[in-house]
């Protein structure tokens, strides 16, 4: 049979099984067959007789295939020459008319086993493919479901191993250093790293050589390039993923559950589901760029603004600084006491501020490394107070007025971190209100829930800290209230007002905040009371 | 004051630094002498004996650390570190060593010559454990009847709240770590109870201070320890 050669070793068991089977029924069915017409044979012409074997036949052949079928006939034909055909008992035929039946009685025989014995691996093969076609559209329904693009691969994984009945399958990612790492595994039993390194292992070879390695002959590779790692077990089979010219990963398919090789159509099916896994990698790798191309810019845009904050912010300090004491060199200038002082006055203050700039830059950037973790330790809220006051102009400490809830606990923080929060905050408060209007500063136990922005919500700490700044000024313009907590946010009302912002004080704040595990916030002021910013963090007890 | 000039030696790699610290203390009246190496620090402290030492923590050929302890095996000459922003561990440790103070770059001239007198101050002072008393503003301590008065008033302090005062009146405008208070009392296995520390400093304050919340005799250095402000904080802050 033509179908013969392509059947792999899976098929031809069960054929052989099936024909064994076959071989019996014919024995079974002559020898009843024989049976009933010895019996009837007073009723019954000899001719008539091998016209009731022909079904026996076919039914054989449509059931067990063309050998029990030929076998049938064969047996069939002894049966009526021997019991039937005179001289009876022996095999010899004297009448040549009973001759032509028996050979007619065979060649039709024989015809038509063929024929439904084709028949019948046809419509084998038909339901064969059936079957693939439902688990292929099964998996790319699977697939196509699947909105997350990160159960993909273990989604494909899962197919594979239901699919073809295997122990496992492994799906690695290529990086463009040809490094291989696992992005889906689905296997029964846990894979020890040693097992999962020798996958990996496997993998390689397969992307090294570019072919699929352990279906049929192909396995007696893995003998070659995995001698050292000899185990009776097969290894199972690696399928290098290829989506055009690029080689994106690697598929690895365990030994099936019952020991046997991959049939044709298992091949097939791991094939495809591994075309599928290629796809997905490929665009994986393609959303992955475009993030990095988006950080990137994201990385320029913030360049951008460090820029221009630096072009005003260093510049326009440097200038005084450069103007104040070029002139105090001037051999020749004559200097009235009065511009004398205020010209080393001004390169005093300016010298403070690009102090303040480039230190909160520092900051900025050694939390946003994660290098100033802060260093925790038992704090007193009372104290952080006394020190962010004392780090005020006098005229501005004034302003504030500070409630305390009694018996505030302590907390456990980075004292330097909090009071660099506290004071920035104060300082931003004592910039955006008028000189003559107070601050208040209020500390006490976080409530359970309070109102934000009309929306009620549960704060992260109920049993933390909470922490108020509120002042009489304009208040935050709608719309701002997360974009002041940016690096180099500078609100666009103040963009040509004589208040100096470097955009960095707030954005630290919350970075402190958020390194300890707490939240930082503004709203204004609830409608019926004077207009004004209220800044509040809270802080988790620990 | 002593008649003679005092002797001050400025140790740091940066020449624009030695410069201008220089050119400062000179206009204040002492003498001046510079390093800019660990080891030549050493050898020009144990040669010119100087009255202080202003010591850079970041150095090239020798950790500012390892000067310190080297200088503090033989020598209790006050020493004031300097120290960059990311160095909060390296301060500490300085402080830890015996280090008297610390300032923190850059710095004004006028808050470095305020600590220089504060350092000098203290070094010509007679060993304060041999004083019966010690007096600040309205604050006195009795150190031979262990009691302490605040504008006369005798002042009902606990046992470790007296044991704080004293040791930070004894060692009264210079910066003590955590460490060394608690060390001096409660011991040294409890040197990481900062808790302690903290709750007790903020009773005593309660006790000594007008306004507690702003506290002009025991301050905090925040993330280092707390100093006993002799001086009027008013004079002496920037």
């Amino acid at each position: 049979m033509a179908t013969r050669d392509s059947m792999d070793d899976d098929q031809q068991r069960e054929v052989a099984r099936n024909s064994t089977v076959g071989i019996l029924w014919a024995l079974i069915g002559a020898g009843a067959a024989t049976a009933c017409f010895w019996l009837g044979r007073g009723y019954l012409d000899k001719s008539q007789a091998i016209l009731l074997y022909l079904p026996l036949v076919i039914a054989v052949s449509v059931r067990f295939g063309f050998i029990p079928a030929v076998f049938g006939s064969v047996l069939c034909f002894s049966c009526w020459n021997f019991f039937f055909l005179p001289p009876y008992k022996t095999l010899i035929v004297d009448n040549p008319r009973d001759w032509l039946s028996l050979i007619v009685f065979l060649i039709a025989a024989i015809t038509t086993a063929r024929l439904a014995s084709q028949a019948r691996l046809q419509a084998e093969t038909a339901r064969a493919r059936e079957l693939e076609t439902l688990a292929l559209y099964q998996a790319s329904e699977t697939l196509s479901a699947e909105i997350d693009a990160s159960r993909l691969l273990p989604a494909i994984a899962e197919r594979v191993v239901t699919v073809c009945e295997t122990t496992r399958c492994v799906i690695m990612r290529r990086s463009a250093s040809g490094v291989l790492t696992s992005v889906a595994t689905v296997s029964e039993l846990a894979l020890s790293a040693g097992e999962v390194d020798l996958i990996r292992q496997m993998c390689q070879i397969a992307c090294e050589r570019d072919q699929v390695i352990g279906f049929g002959s192909s396995a007696s590779l893995w003998s070659k390039a995995l001698e050292e790692t000899a185990s009776s077990q097969s290894p199972g089979v690696c399928v290098p993923l290829r989506v055009e010219n690029a080689l994106v990963g690697a598929l690895h398919v365990g030994p099936r559950l019952n020991g046997r090789a991959f049939s044709n159509r298992d091949q097939r099916l791991i094939l495809a589901l591994a075309n599928h896994a290629a796809v997905v990698i490929a665009r994986q790798t393609l959303a992955d760029e475009a993030s990095q191309a988006n950080a990137l810019r994201e990385a320029d845009t913030l360049k951008d603004a460090l820029l221009s904050m630096v072009t005003h912010e260093l510049r326009t300090p440097l200038a005084a600084i450069k103007a104040a004491s070029s002139g105090l060199r001037q051999r020749h200038a004559v200097w009235p006491e009065a511009a004398r002082d205020e010209a080393i006055a001004t390169i005093d203050v300016e010298a403070d501020r690009l102090t303040t700039l480039v230190s909160n830059l520092l900051d900025l950037s050694r939390l946003e490394a994660g290098s100033w973790n802060p260093s925790k330790d038992w704090c007193d809220l009372t104290e952080i107070v006394g020190t962010s006051l004392d780090r005020l102009p006098e005229k501005d400490a004034l302003r504030i007025q500070v409630t305390i809830e009694d018996e505030l606990p302590l907390i456990k923080a980075d004292y330097v971190q909090l009071a660099l929060v506290v004071t920035n905050l104060l300082e931003n408060a004592v910039k955006y209100s008028p000189a003559e209007t107070p601050i208040e500063l209020r500390m006490c136990r976080g409530r359970n829930d309070f109102t934000f922005n009309g929306h009620h919500e549960n704060t992260i700490s109920p049993s933390g800290i909470e922490v108020d700044v509120r002042d009489y000024g304009e208040g935050i313009p709608p719309g701002e209230e997360d974009d002041i907590f940016t690096r180099f946010y500078r609100s666009p009302r103040h963009a040509n007002s004589s208040i100096h912002g470097t955009g960095l004080g707030l954005a630290l704040c919350r970075a402190i905040i958020e390194a300890h595990g707490g939240h930082i916030r503004v709203s204004n002021a609830p409608a019926g009371e004077p207009s004004g910013a209220v800044f509040s963090f809270t802080l988790p007890m620990e | 004051m002593q008649d003679e000039l005092e002797h001050i030696l400025v140790v740091d790699d940066e020449p624009e630094i030695l410069r201008a610290v220089r050119a400062g203390l000179q206009a204040q009246g002492y003498k001046v002498e510079t390093a800019s190496r660990g080891e030549d620090a050493l050898r020009m402290a144990s040669q010119a004996a100087p009255d202080m030492v202003i010591l850079d923590l970041m150095m090239p050929d020798m950790d500012g650390l390892e000067v310190c302890k080297r200088l503090r095996a033989w020598s209790d000459v006050p020493i004031l570190v300097l120290s960059a922003r990311t160095q909060e561990r390296q301060k500490v440790a300085a402080l830890d060593l015996g280090a008297d103070d610390y300032l923190t770059k850059p710095f004004g001239m006028d808050e470095l010559t305020a600590r220089i007198r504060a350092a000098l101050r203290r070094s010509g002072r007679a060993k304060p454990a041999d004083l019966p008393a010690f007096t600040a503003r309205n604050l006195t301590v009795d150190y031979v009847r262990r009691l302490a008065f605040k504008a006369g008033q005798e002042l009902k302090l606990t046992p470790h709240e007296y044991e704080i005062l004293r040791y930070v009146t004894q060692n009264a405008d210079r910066v003590l770590t955590h460490r060394q208070i608690l060390a001096a009392v409660w011991g040294p296995e409890d040197v990481e109870e900062t808790q302690y520390l903290r709750v007790h400093i903020g009773n005593l304050r309660r006790k000594i201070e007008d306004n507690p919340a702003r506290p002009v005799f025991i301050v905090t250095e925040p993330g280092v320890g707390y100093r006993f402000r002799t001086a009027d904080a008013q004079q002496e802050r920037p």
